[in-house]
């Protein structure tokens, strides 16, 4: 009798903080109106761009009655998995969240994303047809809408004129003009940069040998890809694939035109030649204490193709309110919200996808910079390669990339072989 | 070694006063049994039920599969080299952390004119949090850091100290060793204070020189404190995690990655719940062993325990 309820107040005790979960005082702090709240991750935690959704979201909520509360959760790029994860895993996930497209093959395939074309057919004045179809395909599966684009954006390359004119050596724009803009010229100028001025002639932006997209630009240009195009075989190991990355290593390795890994280096801080970064990356630019410019990315024996980068909104099966969520999608991203938010983000919208109206929002670049940029997303862009478990797959890149080529003394043709050793059984998986 | 003599316990029935104060320690225990059940046995008790299934977090599916995520940890060829980096670990901080403690420990007993400002300064890193000495750290050892600058300096071209092998692992050690010095350090110290002083002058008067005092009196005395140094170096090194993930994310590969990194990898950033839940179990139950093992032979090593 005794063991019995000593066992039964141990039980107890172990379901009490359980309990106490549940209690009022230990959830959320929400309003207790009896409306729908609804949480939407993000990973930005610009002022400006939060005040935009904010601002959406409180016109939807205007508009519907139903949700009396919309919760933006700011997070980094490389923290959304995990929260994703760990949300689902604890019966508290989101109910939209912005997902790279790198992502979006994975979360279709295991049916996390709610499909919603029968909301956006259904709102009145969507127009769905404006949705640049070549841009929605990584979205788009048998006939279903998994996600809305809200940014679209080609790599663009930003560049220092003052680091250049101190080095007295051409800068992007002049080779542009020489109509020698590739990158073996463009590796030229920068180790004569480098050997002028002491600063790295170029950085990869948001990279530290651990991100391969931000190589893409580079990759394209010589027709190389991690792997072929349905994502069953590695082909990291091409001939194409041995000259892009020749180029990138000879560049950190041989020429010391940039940083080694670990090596720190600001281009916004005016302490490196060229980058190659995302358009939204110019608002770094603002203030900046030295003269800049922009350009596309050079070319190379596949021509000239720039890598676009992109991201949904999607709604996630695991939310809970899956209507509201829908709903909210389709509010984000109807034409007028869309041009709003395309003062931040290239849009996927045909009437958008535009230099008038990109420049007309954004305070730093012309129609006239901004042209070519267009130009390279409507004609010349190749948006990122997907594979069907993501996470895997760029982990196994990554890591097999930073052991085998980001060496000093690595000989390619025996490196690139073993990238593949790596990523084959994930892609096969 | 104490003159004072302990009460004998009483043998036989507990009197009624004894039941009282059993209960009322029992009710001590309870918040910490509470606290424990629901946080401890529940959470190892799920890690072990998810690590006997295949968890696809994205579908919210789970299937069993038995064995198979520990069938995996055999097969996996990562594990040729995490595994042996977690070993190096235990081994180095474990050893030469217990060492370098109990060495600083005997320096700072000396009775100096201000000893106290080493005692403070020594204790400092133990203050500041893992992630804030690692970002310290690694200003000091990224290429063209201090540390390069300082090689420079003397014409010495600094190695690559975060590019992996044995290089990397004994930055990360050093790190990790001179973080918790501090802590270890005061607990020796203590220890050394607490060692009674007529059993030094004893020994004096029978011969013996300071070494010998060292080893046949001191050490002996300090002995259950320099255990309880070394288990809990031995359970911290298991966890070294922070310096792993801020300095090089277990890289090059995974040349310094280490056993709760790659469950950390696995769980939060692969999505593979049960291969990570397979691996925190193995990480625990090697921690359980060599934890028991060191406590079963502490009779052997530790003065009084034999007895």
């Amino acid at each position: 009798m005794q063991r019995r309820s000593f066992l039964a107040s141990l039980g107890a005790a172990a379901l009490a903080p359980g309990l106490a979960g549940c209690l009022p005082g230990f959830t959320r702090d929400r309003p207790d109106d009896g409306g729908i709240t609804l949480r939407m991750t993000m990973w930005s935690s610009s002022p400006e761009h939060l005040a935009l959704f904010d601002e959406i979201a409180e016109e939807f909520m205007a508009e519907n009655g139903a949700v009396t509360n919309i919760e933006f959760e700011s997070l980094t790029l490389d923290q959304l998995d995990m929260v994703l994860t760990t949300g689902m895993t604890a019966g508290d996930a989101p109910d939209l969240t912005w997902l790279p497209v790198e992502s979006s093959l994975e979360y279709i395939d295991a049916g996390a994303l709610l499909d919603a074309r029968p909301t956006l057919s259904a709102t009145d004045g969507y127009d769905l047809e404006d949705l640049a179809p070549d841009l929605q395909e990584p979205w788009r599966q048998g006939g279903r809408q998994y996600g809305v684009p809200f940014s679209t954006g080609p790599f663009i390359m930003y560049f220092n004129r003052d680091l250049y004119r101190e080095a007295g050596v051409s800068s992007p724009a002049d080779l542009i003009a020489e109509d020698d803009w590739t990158w073996e010229s463009f590796r030229e100028v920068s180790k004569q940069l480098t050997d002028a001025t002491g600063y790295p002639g170029y950085v990869v932006n948001d990279f530290d040998f651990q991100n391969w997209t931000r190589l893409l630009p580079v990759m394209n240009a010589y027709g190389a890809s991690p792997w072929n195009e349905d994502a069953t075989r590695c082909t990291a190991d091409s001939p194409e694939m041995l000259e892009a990355l020749g180029v990138f290593n000879g560049m950190v390795f041989e020429d010391g035109s940039s940083p080694v890994p670990g090596q720190q280096a600001d281009f916004w801080g005016g302490q490196a030649g060229a980058t190659t970064a995302f358009l939204g990356s110019s608002s770094l630019l603002e203030g900046a204490t030295f003269d800049w410019d922009i350009v596309r990315t050079p070319s190379g024996p596949a021509g000239d193709v720039q890598a676009v980068g992109q991201s949904a909104i999607v709604a996630l099966t695991a939310g809970e309110h899956h209507e509201a969520a829908l709903d909210f999608l389709a509010y984000l991203t109807n034409r007028e919200n869309a041009k709003r938010i395309s003062q931040f983000f290239p849009p996927a919208r045909d009437s958008l996808l535009n230099p008038e109206v990109l420049a007309e929002s954004s305070g730093l670049l012309t129609a006239e910079d901004l042209e070519p940029i267009v130009e390279s997303i409507t004609e010349r862009g190749q948006i990122f390669p997907v594979a069907p478990n993501g996470a895997s797959v760029a982990n196994a890149l990554d890591s097999s990339l930073d052991e085998f080529v980001y060496t000093p003394d690595s000989d390619l043709d025996e490196a690139l072989p073993k990238v593949c050793s790596a990523i084959e059984p994930v892609l096969s998986a | 070694m104490s003159t004072q003599t302990r009460p004998t316990p009483t043998r036989g029935r507990a009197s009624g006063r004894e039941k009282g104060r059993n209960l009322f320690g029992y009710l001590l225990l309870t918040p910490q049994m509470i606290a424990f059940t629901a946080i401890g046995v529940v959470a190892i008790g799920w890690v072990i039920w998810l690590s006997l299934h295949h968890v696809n977090v994205l579908a919210g599916t789970q299937e069993f599969v038995g064995l198979d995520n520990y069938a995996r940890i055999l097969t996996d060829p990562s594990m040729i080299t995490v595994l042996p980096n977690t070993f190096f670990f235990v081994v180095v901080l474990s050893v030469a952390g217990t060492v370098a403690a109990l060495l600083l420990a005997l320096l700072l007993n000396q009775a100096l004119r201000g000893i106290n400002i080493f005692r403070t300064i020594i204790f400092i890193p133990a203050l500041v949090t893992m992630v804030a000495w690692a970002l310290v750290w690694s200003f000091i050892v990224q290429p063209e850091g201090l540390l390069d600058a300082l090689l420079g300096s003397v014409g010495i071209d600094g190695p690559p100290w975060l590019r992996g092998g044995w290089l990397t692992l004994v930055v990360f050690a050093v790190i990790q060793l001179t973080k918790n010095i501090g802590i270890n350090i005061m607990i020796l110290l203590g220890a050394l204070q607490a060692v009674p002083q007529e059993l030094i002058e004893a020994g004096r008067i029978d011969g013996a020189g300071s070494p010998r005092i060292l080893r046949s009196v001191v050490i002996p005395q300090i002995s259950p404190a320099i255990l309880m140094v070394f288990m809990l170096l031995i359970v911290g090194s298991f966890k070294v995690f922070e310096v792993v993930l801020l300095l090089t994310e277990g890289g090059p590969g995974v040349q310094s990655s280490v056993l709760s990194f790659e469950v950390y990898k696995q769980g939060f950033l692969l999505n593979d719940v049960g291969y990570a839940s397979a691996l925190a179990v193995l990480l625990f139950a090697l921690i359980l062993l060599l934890t028991t093992i060191i406590w079963q032979t502490r009779k052997r090593v530790i003065f009084h325990e034999g007895e």
